[in-house]
């Protein structure tokens, strides 16, 4: 079967019912898209499926015939969002980073492009379907907006009295 | 493929062949081994299957269109803005892009006891409801004699609240429509099946009238992110130049395996103005006639305010309009 | 840049935010975790489990065809059928007695993954009666008594006599990458295993005792690890113990990566408990006598109970003094999957009650919540209930006043007015930095620091499990040398190359591994002197320094009476939170969270907040959301659908303050972050809602629980 990977038009034999997460990591060896929950709970598999963001644990394979699907190594080039995500600290253990990067790198791409930065209220909706146990999603926030031009803010920290 | 060929491929395949959308309730269903199907015919590259038009007196939507077409379609959001309001906050971002109009309305009710292997419960063909006196929060509380378990679609209501005519495609290309409200089955009617599909019938598209309907949507969940309805509550009411309710219905969600009409509230809305005491009264027999169980009393509690919080919101479309 | 290596103003590292070593890896897909990698020949395993929660094995029925199966049941096990840690009484996989639901019966491995899950097993089994009731155990894992003064004499002078009984639910860790670990035997008879862990020497020495090996025999290497909060700290060793069991029976590399629903069923949780408080108080609010019991639920096996009730009972009275205290603590068994190590490991629970506990002595005294806690908050100088003297570091005080500041929260209490279903809580907390009482003289940790041409390189045992372990370390040790952080590179935690440095749990690797490191930092710039470190590996050869933990001379335990000191310093917490709740849906909505810390250092300020947020976040869950429901022994609930954790919709907004009051032996004056942030969320949610009118005394406060509360009083 026929599909764009990050691209590049690829071709995979693989039972059409296959997950598209497992062709992807199995068959196309791109072990960048995590499974987390294998029900669309966590988010850790979004790919972009023509350009949406979408839970590849749900994708049976052969829906995706044709299709344009962008996995985390398909971002070549270090883009901002990925460059924040490290300078942010939005990635802690990092397993839950490619999900949540492809699932915002829409929202960034038409912000920059918009030339406005996304209220906080937007981005926390574009991510309400990725779970993150580490950052309680403070970082993250930080992250998009910032790859979108917003001034980065540091934690605060107060001397102490005593030592 | 076009409809007629799904329809061929369907019936070449029985028994044990099944039609898809997006399949996303289909893969627990599979690990649930709720279905074994043996042939899946995939329903989403038929030509013209996710459309969404108007046309002079309907607003058509394409069965295979997706919940994230539906919540950003302009003609949706002027003509029915609860439709697009439930079809965008249901499930997540990624979820939506994928989930399909008919996916929502036939997807499965999400009761822990169905989807366990441990147990062979009414719904699965089995002897006994497991939630009657197990784990029920967030079960029925109307029609609870048998399996309690509730509708998940949370676009249902709001196309019953709409009055909208769903199409269904049978084997030979014989076709049927029926109002969305008869496609959903209550639970004392069928307690294995929730919609009326019957053997090779698939859902073609949905048809709202264009009938100046002022409509809304509200509902309650657990948690604001991603998570299933408590209680849903759809409002569509006609009002004539004064303000004075000609036809209405209020729809509840998440309270029966169907959506479930209101209907002491309806007749109490009729020739009436939205009026605080109006809305009050309206919103307090909203839950007439039902039947709680042990651990979800409060969901009585929840209806009549969600009503309550609907009817406040159509009354300032109204007020708008006026 | 050799020649700049001593140019200290330009490498400063402590204290910046530098990149995290991994970052890029991680922000591209290319960081591997133990399900990316692959090994040639590599076949699956799974684990075959009881479904009963107590009784024996009759027969085991394999109901498929056995070709090109590896199968494993405890006959071949070649050493102890044992999960070693503290005491040796869980088996690695069931003989004949079933002592919880899920326990591991049987291993299967093969090639194809479709084929195994197809593979039908039926265990026969006789049912016992289990024991499901924490109060009703028999069997008590380990009791522990903790006295101060007299406590019948501080109730003899209290103007009131407050009691409270309190509770804590399970809590699972969602760590988004599920456990998982591979095994690769050698032709020699020696394994490896890779995986998903916090401790690779608990791993280590489980797998010497299974397969009855020297040391040498057997070598753990840590994969990128997503996410631990102590979910990874022991079960790990079992998932270890099961794929090295298939990896020798079949020859062949194994994997065994559980899926959500198995992690959620089968691995550990924290541990539910039982506070009661009876507190005797004079009019002025002066805490006279304290008489808490603490029990806490172990689940069917030791695990690391002992030591989950050692933290839990030292936190057990919150940061206060008290000159009469006596703390009864007992963790007890049930038939129920056995409770492990999580965040806070302890703490959390004991400190939910004192917290809760204090507002209703305040309360029923009609004083004002701070006034209670500025009143008996510990200073420098005061005495614990181990009689342990506090360091001039003690910062309650201070974290509290800043946390009152930072909230705005005597105007938002002004305004709230009696404005109904609004209100603002209070929690005020400590917690023990690194191991309980003698704990880190026992595991007399060591940490490795090699020379290279380009710098140096860390060797040790802690991972990196998200919290910025590798970094972290990587600037302790620039900022001692004076070079640059890049010039430093941190190994694998792989047994074959780094010294055992014990555990990465008890927020001990920055306080106690850092220092380690410090040390063999500031060994190194001695003895390299002014060389470049490619002029001194050429002169002198190569240049390795290790460091064994050495106890701060002033600190005494006695772990037989427990009495002295518990922890080498302390850091504290304040949490202020403001909510409403909704009167029809009894949903409640934090509006914000304020978190103050004193955690000595901030070594990286970010990664220190992303602590505090991140901890906060989990806490809040804990405290409102997450409910494990466990019928009959099992867990009803385990998947992401119907156990519930914050998404970025109810994650309210977190805001950090970091405090530094320098502890002595900590690298740059740091002590532990890691788990504060778990302890005191969930009292102040508490505290919050009773201030609003809803008096629940048990977590997590769902909405059934609120609606209960309000009904009762009303």
């Amino acid at each position: 079967m026929l599909f764009t990977l990050n691209g590049k038009i690829t071709e995979v034999s693989a039972p059409s019912m296959k997950r598209l997460l497992d062709v992807l990591r199995e068959d196309c060896g791109l072990t960048g898209t995590k499974e987390g929950c294998g029900e669309g709970e966590c988010g850790a598999c979004t790919v972009l499926v023509d350009g949406l963001p979408i839970n590849s644990c749900l994708v049976p394979f052969g829906q995706v015939q044709n299709a344009d699907v962008k996995t985390i190594e398909g971002l070549i080039g270090h883009t901002d969002l990925q460059k924040a995500f490290v300078s942010e600290c939005g990635a802690q253990c990092g397993i839950c980073t490619p999900g949540m990067i492809l699932m915002a790198a829409p929202l960034v791409e038409r912000a920059q492009a918009e030339g406005r930065i996304p209220a906080l209220a937007e981005v926390q909706e574009t991510l309400a379907g990725n779970l993150c146990r580490c950052t309680g999603y403070v970082a993250i926030y930080r992250a998009i907006q910032t790859a979108c031009g917003a001034k980065s803010e540091q934690a605060s920290v107060i001397s102490g009295e005593n030592g | 493929m076009s409809w007629d060929e799904a329809l061929a491929a369907l019936a070449d395949g029985e028994p044990g062949a099944i039609a898809k959308g997006a399949g996303i309730d289909l893969w627990d269903l599979l690990k649930e081994e709720i279905v074994k199907p043996d042939l899946m015919v995939s329903l989403l590259n038929i030509p013209g299957a996710k459309d969404i038009a108007k046309s002079d007196n309907t607003l058509v939507i394409g069965s295979m269109a997706t919940l994230q077409m539906i919540a950003d379609h302009t003609d949706v959001i002027q003509v029915a803005p609860s439709l697009a309001q439930a079809a965008g906050s249901a499930a997540s971002p990624a979820i939506r892009n994928a989930a399909t109009l008919a996916g929502n309305l036939c997807q499965r009710p999400r009761c822990g006891y169905f989807r366990s292997l441990l147990h062979p419960c009414l719904r699965k063909g089995g002897g006994r409801c497991f939630a009657q006196d197990g784990h029920h929060q967030n079960h029925a509380i109307f029609d609870t004699e048998g399996c309690i378990a509730t509708s998940a679609s949370s676009l249902g209501p709001v196309l019953v609240a709409l009055e909208a005519m769903v199409s269904v495609r049978g084997p030979g290309g014989a076709s049927r429509t029926l109002p969305v409200e008869k496609l959903f089955l209550m639970a004392s009617q069928n307690p294995t099946r929730e919609v009326d599909l019957r053997t090779g019938e698939l859902l073609e598209r949905v048809s709202i009238p264009l009938a100046g309907t002022i409509n809304a949507y509200h509902k309650v969940r657990a948690r604001d992110g991603f998570d299933w309805p408590m209680v849903e509550v759809a409002v569509g009411v006609r009002i004539d130049s004064r303000g004075i309710i000609t036809s209405g219905r209020v729809v509840l969600g998440a309270v029966a395996m169907v959506p479930w009409r209101a209907f002491e509230t309806e007749k109490l809305l009729l020739n009436t103005k939205l009026t605080n005491d109006v809305i009050r009264k309206g919103a307090d027999v909203a839950a007439a006639g039902a039947r709680p169980l042990r651990d979800n009393r409060h969901k009585v509690d929840i209806v009549r305010s969600a009503v309550r919080e609907t009817l406040e919101k159509v009354r300032r479309i109204v007020d708008g309009a006026l | 840049m050799v020649e700049n290596f001593r140019n200290q103003d330009r490498y400063e590292s402590v204290g910046r935010n530098v990149d995290r070593k991994e970052g890029m890896s991680k922000v591209t897909g290319q960081a591997k975790y133990v399900d990316d990698l692959n090994f040639e020949g590599m076949i699956y395993g799974r684990t075959i489990r009881s479904e009963i929660p107590r009784g024996k094995i009759k027969a085991i029925h394999l109901e498929f065809d056995t070709e090109g199966f590896t199968i494993v049941d405890y006959r071949d096990i070649p050493g102890k059928n044992l999960i070693a840690l503290i005491q040796d009484d869980q088996p690695c996989l069931v003989e004949s007695e079933i002592n919880h639901a899920d326990e591991p019966i049987l291993l299967l491995a093969h090639p194809e993954k479709e084929k195994l899950l197809e593979a039908k097993v039926r265990i026969e089994t006789i049912s016992e009666i289990p024991v499901l009731d924490p109060l009703q155990s028999g069997k008590i894992f380990k009791e522990i008594l903790i006295s101060k003064g007299d406590i019948e004499a501080g109730f003899g002078l209290a103007d009131r006599i407050v009691e409270g009984e309190y509770r804590t639910g399970h809590q699972e860790h969602v760590y988004i990458e599920p456990n998982g670990m591979i095994a690769v035997p050698t032709p020699d008879g020696a394994i490896t295993v890779y995986g998903s862990l916090q401790c690779p020497y608990y791993v280590h020495g489980a797998l010497m005792v299974l397969l009855g090996v020297p040391e040498t025999k057997v070598r753990v290497v840590q994969t990128e690890t997503g996410g631990g909060f102590g979910g990874k700290e022991d079960y790990p060793s079992i998932i270890a113990c099961h794929a090295a069991l298939l990896a020798l029976k079949s020859g062949r590399p194994t994997k065994i990566v559980y899926d959500r629903v198995e992690d959620m069923q089968a691995t550990t949780r924290r541990h539910p408990a039982i506070v009661r408080h009876r507190t005797g108080v004079a009019a002025d609010g002066t805490l006279l006598s304290m008489d808490v019991e603490v029990i806490m639920d172990g689940g069917a096996y030791c695990t690391l109970s002992p030591v989950v009730l050692s933290r839990g009972v030292i936190h057990a009275t919150g940061p206060y003094r008290c000159d009469n205290v006596r703390i009864r603590g007992r963790v007890v068994h049930t038939n129920t999957p056995p409770n492990g190590a999580f965040r806070g490991f302890g703490a959390p629970q004991t400190l939910f009650a004192s917290e809760v506990h204090l507002d209703r002595i305040a309360h029923t005294l009609g004083l004002d919540p701070i006034e209670i806690r500025e009143k008996n908050a510990f200073r420098p100088g005061d005495v614990t209930a181990t009689g342990q003297v506090l360091p001039e570091d003690t910062s309650a005080l201070q974290v509290l006043r800043e946390a009152l500041k930072k909230s705005d929260y005597y105007n938002i209490r002004k305004k709230i007015g009696t404005q109904a279903k609004r209100g603002v809580g209070v929690a005020l907390y400590w917690h023990g930095s690194g191991f309980t009482g003698a704990g880190e003289v026992k595991l007399a940790s060591k940490a490795t620091l090699e020379l290279l041409p380009s710098g140096a390189k860390v060797r040790v045992a802690s991972t990196e499990i998200g919290q910025g372990t590798r970094t972290m370390l990587a600037q302790i040790v620039a900022q001692t040398l004076g070079w640059s952080y890049d010039s430093i590179e941190v190994s694998p935690a792989d047994t074959a190359v780094v010294p055992d440095s014990g555990p990465t749990v008890a927020s001990r690797t920055c306080m106690i591994v850092g220092r380690l490191l410090q040390r063999c930092a500031e060994e190194m710039r001695f003895r390299i002197g002014n060389l470049t470190p490619k002029q001194y590996l050429e002169k002198h050869g190569p240049l390795e320094i290790t460091k064994v933990y050495e106890k701060p001379p002033a600190i005494q335990w006695d772990d037989e009476h427990y009495r002295g000191d518990a922890y080498g310093t302390y850091g504290w917490g304040c949490n202020v939170v403001d909510l409403e709740w909704d009167a029809v849906t009894y949903e409640v909505k934090v509006k914000k969270v304020i978190a103050v810390f004193d955690i000595g250092k901030a070594i990286h300020p970010i990664f220190a907040a992303g602590q505090i947020e991140g901890g906060t976040a989990q806490a809040i869950g804990y405290a409102l959301h997450e409910e494990v429901v466990m019928r009959n022994g099992r867990v009803a609930n385990p998947q992401l659908t119907n156990y519930i954790i914050p998404t970025t919709m109810d994650t309210p907004p977190i805001e950090a303050v970091i405090v530094e009051n320098s502890y002595r032996f900590g690298p740059f004056g740091a002590k532990g972050v890691g788990e504060m942030p778990m302890d005191g969320p969930a009292a102040a949610i508490v505290n919050a809602l009773f201030a609003a009118g809803v008096d629940v005394r048990e977590i997590p406060a769902t909405p059934e629980r609120i609606m209960e509360a309000v009904c009762y009083s009303r």
